[in-house]
Parts: C-alpha cells; structure tokens; sequence
C-alpha cells in the first residue's frame, strides 16, 4: 500500500497557526506573531501566498517571511498552505523549499495551492488559472522529483528540464511533508488521487467538511493510499470572556474583513446564501469559531469526534481587529481551549 | 573603506556554519554580507552554495542589526518580475532597508536558462525588461508595461519598500552591453574577484566614462570590487596553502577565470594570480596590498572572498579572524 505524508494517532489534535496578512508596516508582527505561536505551543504556523490587490490579505512572498521566521524560532513547524505553483518554477520552488528546509533545521511543511483566487495576479504573471490543473499537477511531479531524487529530468507538455541536480538537499527525507489545498471539490479528488493530505478552506460547515472527509477518503481508498493522512481543517477563531462578548467585539472587524479585505470569501459567502451584505449571526454559526473558551473547545471536540479532524489551523490575526483584542484571543485560546481539547504534542516529522 | 564579505562556501562548509559566519561578520566589524545565486552544482555536492540567496538574506537579516546584506546576484531572466519586486520589497520591509540587489544577466552556463525553460537568446531581452519592470514597480504606486516578453496590466506591487526611492541595485556584469545598460541607469557596477588589478582600473575607467556620458555623477557611483583574500600567519604559509588550490581550480574550471583575466591559459601562473588578482600573505603584506590597490583603483567599498575553491571553513575562518584583528582597522581608518 502506498503511503504518503504524515501518519498521526487517532484522537489527538495537531493545532496550527494560518497568519493572515496586514499592512506591510507589520511584516515584522507576523514574525513576532510566529515566535508567539511558538511558546504558546502551537504545532506550526503556516502562511498562504497571495499577489497585487490581495496581497494585504495573505502574502505575496510567504518563502521569504518563513525564512525570517525561521530564524527567530527553533521548534515550531512552519511553512505555506500554500504556496501558488501556477505562478513560478517548479525548480525555483524546489530550490527554496529545500533552502527553506536547510534553513529551519527540518521544520519545512510545504503546502501548494493551484492558482490564486482571483484573476488579476495571473494576469499580471501571464499564467492564465483556467485549465491551469495540467500545469499544477506537472509542477507538482517536477517539485518531488527535484526534493527527493538526486538527479532527474522532466518531459511534459508545459515544463522540459533537462537532467539535472537540485540543491540543497532538502533535510527531511525524501521530502518536507506536501498538502494540496483544496478549496474545491476538484483539487479535494486531486488531493485524494495523488496521495496529499488536503487543507480544507474556512468557508465549510461540519456537515460540508463531514462530506469532504467522506469524499477524500473514499477517492484516497480507490487510488491505492492508505487513510493514515490527515485533512487539515482551517477555521476563523476568536476567544473572549463569554459568548456573547466575543460575537460582538467581533462583529464589526469580521463582517469588514469580508467586505474590505477579503472578496473572494465575500463571493463565496454570497454563492452560498445569495447577495447583499453578509449575515454576521449565520456566518459565524456555520462557519466561526467565535465564543468563550468553553464553547470554542466544544465546538472543536465535535469537529474532531463528528468529523475526525485531527488538523487544525486556526486563523486569529484578523486586520481589522484591534492588536490587542487579537493577541488577547490568541492567548485564551493557547492557554484556555487548547488544554481542554485532545492535544497532541507536535510530532516531528512523518517519512 | 567599507569592507564586505563574501560569503561563498568553503569546501566543506554546511549552510549552517555559512549562516554563522554572516552572524560573525557582523561582530567583528564587517559592513556587509554577500550572498550568490547558483543552481545545479552536483560537484559542490550541494555543500557550499545558496540557490535562493533572497531566502539566506531573510534568514541573516533576522539573526543581525547593523549589517548589509547584498545579493551578488539575483539572474534576473530565470524568474518572472513581478515575483522579485514583491520578494525584494519583502526582504526591504524585514530588514529596514539593509539589502542591496545585485543583478545578473546570465549565470555560469546556459544550464540555468534551459531548466528554468528560458531562451539563451531571449536573456539579454527579458534581463532589460526586468530590470525596468523591477525599478518601476518599486519606485511606481502602479504601473504597467507592455514589452516583448512580459505584458503587465496596470498594477499596484505589495509591499511597498521602505527604502527611499527604493532599495539600491548592483550591476554584475561583464559584458559591453551590459555595462552600457547599467551605467545608462546610474547602477554602481560589482566588479568579479577574478579580474586583475590591471583589469579593475581599465573597468572602472571605462565604466566611469560611460556614467559620464550617460549623465551621472560618476565619482557618486561606489562601485564594490571583490578580490579574493587569504590571510596567513607568514607569508610562506599563505603561498603554501593557495598555489595548490588556486591553479587547480585555474585548471579544473578556469574558463570562467580567464574570461576575467582576459588571458590565454599559459600565461597564468599562481605568481601573476598572487600578485594581480589575489591578497594573500600575512596581516601586514595584505595590509600594505590593500593600502597600495587603494591607491591604483577605486577601493571604496571592498569586498572579501575568504571562502573559495578547496580551502576549508577552518581555515577560511582563521583567516577572516586575523583579517578582521590585524587588517580591517587599518582599512577604517
């Protein structure tokens, strides 16, 4: 049977930190955000890639703030979720990814996105996203194949590469751990069919993340893999003293996240439960894990025992929320929920 | 003077001990760091070199206060712009301002053109293109452009750099057509540790000329030169550790070399290399050569290749600490 990815014990939670982005001014506060995730205990902190118009909302240049953060921690696990293929070389992320790996002493895990949500960046690369899935899974090959062999070379329709070695040798053997993000039923089977454990966006219900898991095991199955990968399942979190305290110092900050920062979740809420301006109380039943420390850690007992999450990331660093009011959530959750869930210690690395 | 390091490896150092020596450089009293980008060197055997230096500067950057890091050089064809605008601007952001791009045309052979699938011919094109798509989307709220080979629709680059106007960029270059484009732009000029005094001075002449012509203030321009330098207890034990290594490197890869010396084969002896190309010696005849090629070139801003061919990391260490004790501060002064 072929195995892939990291194998986790039944029950225990991994808990990881998704970083959004902020004003460029406080790059250096996601760093310090990942030093704090660090000794609150976090299993890794991870960034996703985004470009132009939307580069506040993630990160054009996730590699490069994994480096910093790389050097400011020493045990923490990070890296991307994801990293856009569609928009670079397969070698060049190769190469850094490896460098990455080097850099981190090991603590590389290398999440890959398809294409961007939105057109203008591949636009502006002049890499169209539609019908990109041809060139993604190629990258992917090329990617693998330049972490784990020696030397290779590559014959397809979008990329030929002569023989070639890539260096450094990446730490973690044969690869640093590979996640396909799946915000889609097609990269999910993507995920499923080449054996990647997938991460699954903030945008779905239980019962959709139920129907996911479902879907992903059953394809995962029939391609030949064994279940022992895990779906990370990203959530939005924010802690206060009760339930009602958070809803509403949340309220204004999230429902301007949507509006202001963030239109492709916007899009996508409206696809879901039609125009007009988002529905705060719906939303964050669904989707949010808003309230107090207790209700958050039951809310996150019934993903795992309902749904059988078993990865988490949790995303707190909203910019429209005061840092306060941020760093505040983080540390209720760290030390409040985090114990009254089924933790596992952050394991090192599968392989 | 302002004095860097080059931070090539040794021929057994791990990127770990590479990191450190960045660290260490800032202690004792280097102004900056420079890192180059190459790809594929199986005979490096993966040891010795960083095929993304944008990432080693993140990483050295986090980890020191004071000192630069250069980037010598990004190859700028092998990657799209947009991409080194938005890495560059981030690397500006982290660090406050303390990295310099150093920028190429082509690498070491046309091996990185084919993996990374760009056309050999289409380099000097797309390097042009690049060069002003990266200055523009740095220095531009939004911009577009519209060239051969990259179309841009009207776009805003995230982050913006707090380096004003923008982060600084370093020409590595040789070729005529190359300087030429570089000093049309007023871009200081990197000039290879492989070229002979003699050849320094002619380079820096003519570049001088060409920044005259095109405008600027050439005497405003610092142009970094690189030499390599092995400082040794005696002058014996210097000559003793480098004639093997350097004219072996001369005779396993020397093309590259001699393109720079702009001499055939049979007339490079370790002699000529250890007289006009290298600083090698004891403290005191490295100082006196420094002081001496002060007064023959352009020496304002030097940098210090250490690590190099077959030498090891103990010995490039020792040698950087007796530079760094006995030479560096009479540079300063």
């Amino acid at each position: 049977m072929k195995q892939n990815g990291s194998h986790r014990a039944a029950g225990d939670l991994s808990v990881g930190l998704f970083v959004l982005g902020a004003d460029a001014a406080t790059h250096r506060d996601v760093v310090a955000q990942a030093c704090l995730a660090e000794e609150l205990g976090f299993a890794n902190v991870l960034l996703a890639e985004r470009h132009l118009t939307h580069g506040r909302l993630l990160h054009p240049s996730p590699f490069v703030l994994v480096a910093a953060i790389a050097a400011q921690t020493s045990k923490i696990r990070i890296g991307t979720a994801g990293r856009i293929l569609t928009l670079d070389h397969p070698i060049r992320v190769a190469e850094d990814a490896a460098t990455l790996d080097v850099l981190s002493g090991g603590r590389l895990e290398l999440g890959v996105t398809r294409a961007s949500l939105d057109g203008e960046a591949h636009a502006a690369f002049a890499s169209p996203a539609n019908g990109s899935l041809g060139r993604f899974a190629e990258a992917l090959e090329i990617l693998v194949a330049a972490l784990s062999e020696e030397s290779f070379s590559y014959d397809g329709e979008h990329f030929q590469i002569p023989q070639v070695s890539v260096f450094p040798r990446p730490l973690q053997r044969p690869h640093p751990p590979i996640s396909v993000v799946a915000v889609s039923r097609e990269r999910l089977l993507f995920a499923a069919e080449h054996g990647y454990p997938p991460v699954l966006g903030a945008l779905a219900t239980a019962e959709d993340l139920q129907e996911s898991f479902a879907v992903y095991y059953r394809t995962l199955a029939a391609a030949g893999f064994n279940g022992g990968l895990q779906p990370t399942v990203n959530r939005f979190v924010y802690i206060s003293d009760t339930d009602g305290s958070a809803r509403k110092e949340m309220e204004r900050a999230f429902v301007r996240f949507i509006a202001d920062f963030a239109p492709d979740l916007r899009a996508a809420l409206e696809a879901r439960y039609g125009d007009g301006p988002v529905d705060y109380d719906r939303v964050v039943e669904d989707f949010c894990l808003f309230g107090s420390p207790t209700t958050v850690a039951a809310r996150i007992r019934d993903l795992q025992e309902r749904v059988g999450v078993r990865r988490l990331l949790v995303t707190v660093n909203f910019p429209t929320l005061p840092l306060d009011l941020c760093l505040r959530s983080m540390e209720l959750f760290a030390t409040e929920v985090l114990p009254a869930v089924n933790i596992a210690e952050p394991v090192a690395v599968p392989t | 003077m302002n004095v860097g390091l080059y931070l090539t490896g040794a021929a057994d150092s791990t990127h770990e001990a590479l990191l450190a020596q960045a660290e260490e450089a800032e202690r004792v009293g280097f102004d900056s760091v420079w890192l180059r980008e190459r790809h594929f060197h199986p005979d490096h055997e993966g040891r010795n070199f960083f095929a993304s230096p944008f990432l080693a500067a993140a990483f050295i950057t986090s980890r020191t206060s004071r000192i630069r890091v250069g980037i010598g050089a990004r190859i700028l064809p092998l990657d799209h712009p947009i991409h080194l605008a938005e890495a560059g601007a981030t690397l500006d952001v982290l660090s406050g301002g303390r990295v310099d791009f150093g920028i190429a045309r082509v690498g070491e052979n046309d091996l990185y053109e084919r993996a990374f699938g760009v056309r050999v011919d289409e380099t000097r094109e797309r390097f042009e293109e690049t060069l002003e798509i990266l200055m523009r989307a740095w220095t531009e709220e939004r911009f577009s452009f519209e060239g051969q080979h990259f179309v841009i629709p009207e776009v805003s680059v995230y982050p913006r750099p707090v380096s004003d106007p923008r982060p600084s960029i370093f020409l590595v270059g040789i070729t005529p057509g190359t300087l030429a484009f570089g000093a049309a732009r007023g871009l200081p000029l990197l000039i290879a540790a492989a070229q002979s005094r003699g050849v320094v001075a002619e380079t820096q002449e003519t570049y001088r000329n060409l920044l005259d012509d095109a405008g600027f203030e050439a005497e405003d321009v610092v142009c970094p030169v690189n030499r390599f330098v092995y400082v040794a207890d005696t002058n014996a034990e210097a000559e003793r550790d480098m004639r093997e290594t350097l004219m072996g490197f001369i005779h396993r890869d020397g093309s590259v070399i001699r393109d720079f010396l702009k001499l055939p084969a049979s007339e490079i002896t370790y002699e000529l290399l250890a007289n006009e190309v290298c600083i090698f010696g004891d403290a005191e005849t490295c100082r006196e050569r420094l002081l001496e090629l002060r007064e023959q070139i352009d020496l304002r801003n030097l940098i210090c290749t250490f690590n190099y061919f077959t030498v090891d990391q103990d010995r490039c260490r020792a040698s950087m600490q007796r530079f760094s004790e006995q030479v560096l501060p009479a540079l300063a002064a």
